[in-house]
């Protein structure tokens, strides 16, 4: 393999394929970069940990076809390093040579044959496979929404994950801890009536939220045990990025039917105004300490730590239903609130003991669904 | 300048009957009965209008009900008279650092070293009043020579009251009181000072003390000759929340059946889950405590992310901790189980959306205390321990 390119193409690509080595490889391959030059004149940079693998290219001048497998993070550290200008890098008796002005640097590569075929490197379409596209910026909103509700707790795996439903031009995600729900619904192109849907790792959803800050259109690819998402940035900007992931096994909770209907009290009251106050007030609930809502024409917000202290604070609301008080975790209640778009945040509840739904006004795209506090 | 009367005991007037009041001003002036809600609770408190019906705290609701039909029937709030509780020992720690709080509504202070700043105990016991008054409720202050005659005035001095018992003064006082104000003197104590026909604290003081200690035993004898006397010398502590609840038992002979050992778990988890119901807290951390039979000694332990109060709960952790110790042939001399991270009880609990299934081990346990109360310790428990070693 021999090529020659600019240090910034090859820099992007580094840092972004990157992002799939795990800091607690399971095989030492893994802590690799693998990097291809192509006859067309593309080099490939890309990495997996088995579970996710992320994969980009970039055009270089490529004198010698081939491939390599560098140490990940040293080669990284190196690009980074490199003055900005053109970079040459060649394979010989197992050691890959980079060249940057008067520079030359050797460094160990990795045995190619131990490193794992890529699980998207066959590109063909295959049966029952399904594709949606969908653009960018709005799939990264929708990801910011539901994927903070994932549970961070291992010993329920299928709850670290990202519920993706596919459904007639309908794209769901959902995803719960068992304390709260965030639903998002987005609609999307492509795909078949018949529902599909697949649980997908919580990191694999926030990696793709971050390839997604520049906008682009994705299109999400659901094979037989494995989801592809490819990239394709805005005119005149870097290369494809594709992201492929396995899905996690078990089944998702039935989600719908959690959501509850027909409450009758209803909260409607400033976004920002009811999230910096939950934020406040909730300084004085520490040690698991929930903050009280009275729900009424006004809200009263309050939280008492005994031995730290109180707070309490009223802000304007529109109600309708019976006054009464409900008590929420403060964190679950300002990611709920900080997830929802629009100015107007609706709060409906049943009684004490029922989840309540965070909405935004006149929008059903998004729904959180929190459970209370039992006040003792 | 040596102060004769520096401690004063404090006592809230129909605390959580006038915690009401303040949160709901509206009821100012009517019979309030707290904790009488629902059918078998028991009043916890009674304001000053409704105690006019012969209404008291303990008295089971229903009666209470009888007594005073038209009163205003409320729910106990404890995180209100939590928050009020701490307001008012800040007011106390105000004028000394030496409160020794007896519950949420009683403290004793000393204020011996307080005298130069704020002037005469009965001063300070002036301007504490006026201080709580602020807070919108009432209290009595008893102010006296040691941390015995200060209850009694205060229970004599009530409500609203402030009465100082002079140290010159202190057997005028305290001698006509019959004997059950003696602290220690329950029914049958009296019963057997009646039957030698010492009905007053006067008649117990002018008795020998060896005639005493032959009819009540020498311990109690010995107390209640100095109390009547008027002497007390237990100093007023200031309260520190403890840090942990636990149980721990040396056995007789070492365990090294795993069965035993987890029964014994068991048993320490009830136990430690009861001392702490019974103190009204909850924690987070749960820490087990193995002594091998070479005396060497290991804990470990597990912070939960909310806290808990049952013995459930409590013996999942301890027993999940024991089975990662993974012992090969065990020989246990000493097995403890404690809790950390205390805050009050009971547990708030982040309700889940998919655990509707899960057991409910609050209510269980709930019903667990209230059987121990009646019938004490033994009467219910779980069933591990029937057969169990005792």
């Amino acid at each position: 393999m021999k090529f020659r390119c600019e240090r910034d193409d090859l820099l992007e690509a580094v840092q972004f394929a990157s992002r799939a080595i795990s800091n607690r490889a399971t095989l030492p391959v893994l802590s690799g970069l693998r990097i291809e030059a192509t006859e067309e004149g593309k080099v490939r940079v890309a990495a997996t940990d088995l579970e996710l693998t992320m994969e980009t290219a970039f055009r270089a001048g490529v004198d010698e076809p081939g491939k390599a497998i560098v140490p990940g993070r040293l080669f990284g550290e190196m690009t980074r390093s490199l003055s900005a200008g053109q970079v040459s890098l060649a394979t010989g008796d197992g050691e890959l040579e980079i060249g940057s002005g008067r520079g030359q640097f050797r460094v160990k590569a990795l045995a190619p044959d131990d490193y794992p075929a890529l699980p998207f490197e066959e590109r063909k379409e295959e049966e029952g496979s399904i594709s949606v596209q969908v653009d960018g910026s709005a799939l990264a909103i929708a990801l910011s929404q539901a994927v903070r509700s994932a549970s961070g707790d291992e010993s329920r795996q299928v709850l670290t994950g990202v519920l993706w439903e596919i459904e007639s031009g309908n794209l769901t995600l959902a995803a719960t801890d068992s304390y709260r729900l965030a639903v998002r619904t987005i609609a999307v192109e492509g795909g078949t009536a018949d529902a599909r849907n697949v649980v997908l790792p919580a990191r694999t959803l926030a990696e793709l939220a971050r390839a997604l800050q520049s906008g682009g259109l994705v299109r999400a690819e659901v094979k037989e045990n494995l989801i592809v998402f490819t990239v394709e940035p805005p005119e005149g900007s870097s290369e494809q990025l594709v992201i492929g992931s396995r899905f996690i096994e078990g089944e998702f909770p039935k989600y719908r039917q959690l959501i509850p209907e027909g409450y009758q009290n209803k909260l409607t009251v400033d976004r920002e105004a009811i999230l910096e106050v939950v934020k406040r007030v909730g300084l004085l609930a520490q040690n698991n300490m929930p903050v009280k809502m009275q729900l009424g024409d006004e809200l009263e917000i309050s939280a008492h730590t005994p031995d730290v202290g109180e707070g309490q604070e009223v802000i304007d609301a529109e109600y309708k239903g019976e006054p009464m008080v409900m008590a929420f975790n403060p964190q679950f209640f300002h990611d709920g609130g900080s997830a929802i778009q629009g100015e107007r945040l609706v709060l409906e509840t049943g009684d004490g003991l029922k989840p309540a739904i965070l909405r935004a006004e006149n929008d059903e795209s998004f729904t959180y669904l929190l459970m209370p506090v039992r006040l003792s | 300048m040596e102060v004769r009367e520096p401690i004063l005991h404090v006592d809230m007037d129909a605390f959580y009957a006038s915690v009401e009041v303040h949160k709901d001003p509206s009821l100012r002036g009517k019979p309030v009965i707290v904790g009488g809600r629902g059918g078998r609770g028991v009043v916890t408190s009674a304001s000053y209008e409704a105690r006019e019906f012969g209404v008291h705290s303990a008295m089971p609701a229903i009666t209470a009900r009888r007594l005073c039909p038209h009163a205003v029937f409320l729910s106990n709030d404890f995180e209100s008279y939590q928050i009020y509780s701490e307001r008012i020992r800040e007011v106390f720690l105000s004028f000394s650092p030496l409160v020794e709080p007896l519950s949420l509504d009683e403290a004793f202070i000393d204020v011996s070293g307080s005298v130069r700043l704020f002037g005469e105990p009965v001063a300070i016991g002036a301007q504490i009043k006026r201080a709580i008054a602020e807070l919108g409720l009432g209290c009595t202050v008893g102010v006296a020579p040691n941390k015995f005659l200060a209850k009694i005035a205060s229970t004599r001095a009530k409500p609203d009251g402030l009465l100082l018992v002079p140290a010159d003064e202190v057997e005028p006082f305290l001698h006509p009181l019959s004997v059950g104000a003696l602290w220690g003197v329950g029914e049958t104590t009296a019963e057997v000072l009646r039957r030698l026909g010492l009905r007053t604290v006067g008649d117990v003081a002018h008795v020998s003390r060896r005639t005493l200690e032959r009819a009540v035993g020498d311990s109690l004898g010995a107390h209640l000759h100095s109390l009547a006397s008027g002497l007390d010398d237990r100093a007023v502590v200031p309260h520190e929340s403890s840090k942990s609840v636990g149980s721990e038992e040396t056995f007789e002979s070492d365990l090294d059946a795993n069965d035993d050992i987890l029964r014994e778990i068991l048993r320490l988890s009830d136990r430690t889950a009861g001392r702490l119901r019974a103190k009204g807290m909850c924690g987070r951390t749960i820490t087990l405590k193995v002594r091998w039979s070479n005396f060497k000694t290991i804990t470990r332990a597990r912070t939960l992310t909310e806290a808990v109060d049952t013995a459930a709960e409590i013996y999942a952790v301890a027993r999940d901790l024991y089975t990662r110790l993974g012992p090969d042939r065990p020989r246990i001399r000493l097995l403890g189980v404690s809790l950390s991270g205390l805050g009050p009880g009971p547990p708030r609990r982040q309700l889940g959306l998919l655990a509707a299934a899960a057991p409910r081990w609050e209510e269980a346990t709930r019903a667990i205390d209230d059987i121990r109360d009646r019938f004490g310790d033994g009467s219910v428990g779980p069933a591990t321990l029937l057969d169990g070693p005792s």
